[in-house]
């Protein structure tokens, strides 16, 4: 009797716990997209992009959009909005941004010009898309069980996109010509000029992909969430620089375990405590990490 | 012989106020030109206004007969000039081998044989190929460095104090490889603080102080003179 009702409840731990490895596999694909956006940006130009939340809800948007609105598949309507999203975030580079580093501006003004600018895209999208909750019309599909998880198709399918941008873009900045110039530009920006690298077209390439990158987390965060406002991007940042400062800023890699590691254990924990906690709980990760490792736990030397 | 790289009474500084003025120097394909002065004199600053880094306030530089004033680095090393700066000379997280790789950047087409050639130069960098850069000892970053700026085949290398905190044997070392770069048909400037080495081992040697040429010679003549022994060597 009593050995059953043990081996029943250890059962029902471990298969909630896996449960917890699930979402938080989800979770993390999602985050690993938007972390390595956010600090592929970083490692070449050196500052932070706080506007980096508001491409992801112009991406969820205009996904929105194309899926809503001009009825085109939900997949196809995502490679659009990130497509797209790739566009401005270059634009904005260009335009904004360009301008105040061309003038040596001091990073504390860049670090206000993205705030203002992170404030002015959110507003941009309320005022044309308005303040209430928007919801894409897909069917999640069917449930898929491994073990005691469950999924929906349309999360594995997060899944692998997630898996297959994480390869691309290890492979991008492993083996080709781009890619490394855009780790020498991460190590050491003077020296890759000297080097002749043309640093104007890889930053270019770094605000594109950064922005593809983030157009298309913030359509896969939005399909996870399932009803999103214009809040979507900015309310997710913090944990995307959880994930980010935890693997190392400007590292690709940290980043993608940064996610791994976050996405886990915001989920895992939500299956013990309040799910309200998840912030909480990326945020101590956040501050252990921060205390004993300020450089971030993946790292060992240089950036990339 | 038409010079390589003509400088023509380059005036350059950092803000306003110039550092370096009016200073000419030559360099002649297949020979080592060696800089020398005081700290402060002004040599870094000079290469590099040379290699567009710097505004140049007047003066001209003429690459290949060419008038490359004021043209930005990638595109001097397109042409044909290549700069290993004294400090931070190498990608530390890269490997070797990709150092060398973005040193062929510009000129991607014969990346292979001139890694193979750059091997060939400083087999250390082979035995350490897929190591990163950040490993490296302070002599072989060096060598990393020159085979980085080699990597673009340049006709022109511009090399600051390249022997700057090296043992005296590494020193040796070092100006080995440099000479052995001018003999490949390479044109050289080295600036440097090891002036008996540089000047035994220059075929030119140009003596800058207070950001103005004072003097220039070959580098026995300049080594024999008093006035110079005294000004550098503590004689
Ligand atoms: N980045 C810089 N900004 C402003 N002044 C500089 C800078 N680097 C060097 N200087 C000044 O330029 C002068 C010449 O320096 P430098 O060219 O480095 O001399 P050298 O290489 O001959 O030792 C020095 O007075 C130095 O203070
Ligand atoms: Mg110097």
């Amino acid at each position: 009797m009593e050995w059953n009702k043990r081996a029943r409840r250890e059962s029902c731990d471990v298969s909630l716990l896996l449960m917890g490895v699930g979402f938080g596999l989800i979770t993390a694909s999602v985050l690993a997209i938007a972390s390595v956006g956010l600090t592929l940006q970083f490692g070449v130009t050196n500052f932070v992009n706080f506007a980096y939340g508001e491409f992801l809800t112009i991406g969820a948007y205009l996904a929105y959009f194309f899926s809503a609105v001009a009825n085109l598949n939900i997949w196809l309507s995502m490679l659009l909005a990130a497509l797209l999203t790739a566009g401005i975030s270059w634009l904005i580079n260009r335009v904004v941004i360009q301008p105040f580093l061309k003038r040596k501006a001091p990073l504390l003004i860049l670090l206000v010009v993205t705030i203002g600018l992170s404030l002015f895209l959110e507003n941009g999208v309320q005022a044309i898309a308005g303040p209430s909750f928007q919801q894409y019309v897909t069917a999640p599909g069917a449930i898929v069980n491994i073990g005691p998880m469950i999924f929906t198709a349309q999360q594995l399918v997060i899944v692998g996109i997630a898996i297959v941008l994480m390869t691309v873009v290890h492979l991008l900045l492993k083996y080709t010509r781009i890619g490394k110039a855009m780790r020498s530009m991460s190590d050491d920006p003077d020296l890759a000029r000297i080097s002749g690298v043309p640093i104007q077209r890889v930053t270019d390439l770094a605000w594109l992909i950064s922005g593809f990158l983030a157009g298309l987390a913030g359509v896969v965060l939005a399909i996870n969430v399932t009803s999103f406002t214009p809040a979507l991007g900015s309310q997710f940042l913090f944990i995307i620089f959880a994930a980010v400062i935890v693997g190392g800023i400007g590292r690709p890699y940290g980043a993608m375990l940064g996610a791994l590691l976050i996405g886990l254990v915001t989920e895992v924990s939500a299956m013990y405590i309040d799910s309200a906690y998840k912030t909480v709980v990326a945020f101590a990760i956040l501050v252990i990490v921060l205390l004993f490792r300020p450089q971030g736990i993946f790292t060992s030397r240089g950036r990339v | 012989m038409e010079p390589v790289l003509s400088v023509s009474e380059i005036t350059s500084g950092y803000g306003a106020s110039p550092i370096v003025k009016g200073v000419s120097i030559a360099a002649k394909a297949a020979s080592t030109v060696v800089i020398v002065g005081p700290n402060g004199a002004g040599k870094s600053t000079l290469l590099k206004a040379v290699f567009g880094l710097l505004s140049i306030f007047s003066g001209k530089v003429y690459l290949k007969g060419e008038d490359v004033t004021g043209m930005p680095p990638e595109r001097l090393v397109a042409r044909g000039m290549g700069y290993v700066p004294q400090n931070r000379n190498v990608f530390p997280s890269l490997s070797v081998r990709e150092n060398l790789e973005i040193g062929a950047y510009q000129t991607p087409k014969h990346t292979s044989e001139r890694m193979e050639r750059v091997y060939l130069m400083f087999p250390d960098l082979k035995k350490a190929m897929t190591r990163p850069a950040g490993t490296l000892s302070g002599g072989q970053r060096n060598m990393l460095a020159m085979g980085r700026a080699l990597m673009s085949d340049p006709d022109v290398l511009l090399l600051d104090e390249p022997t700057a905190g090296l043992s005296p044997a590494y020193t040796k070392v070092v100006w080995e490889h440099i000479v052995r770069i001018a003999e490949i048909g390479k044109s050289v400037i080295v600036v440097e603080q090891n002036t008996t080495t540089a000047l035994t081992s220059s075929d030119w040697g140009y003596v800058l102080v207070a950001g103005e040429n004072r003097d220039q010679g070959s580098g026995p003549e300049l080594l024999a003179r008093p006035d110079i022994g005294k000004m550098f060597l503590g004689r």
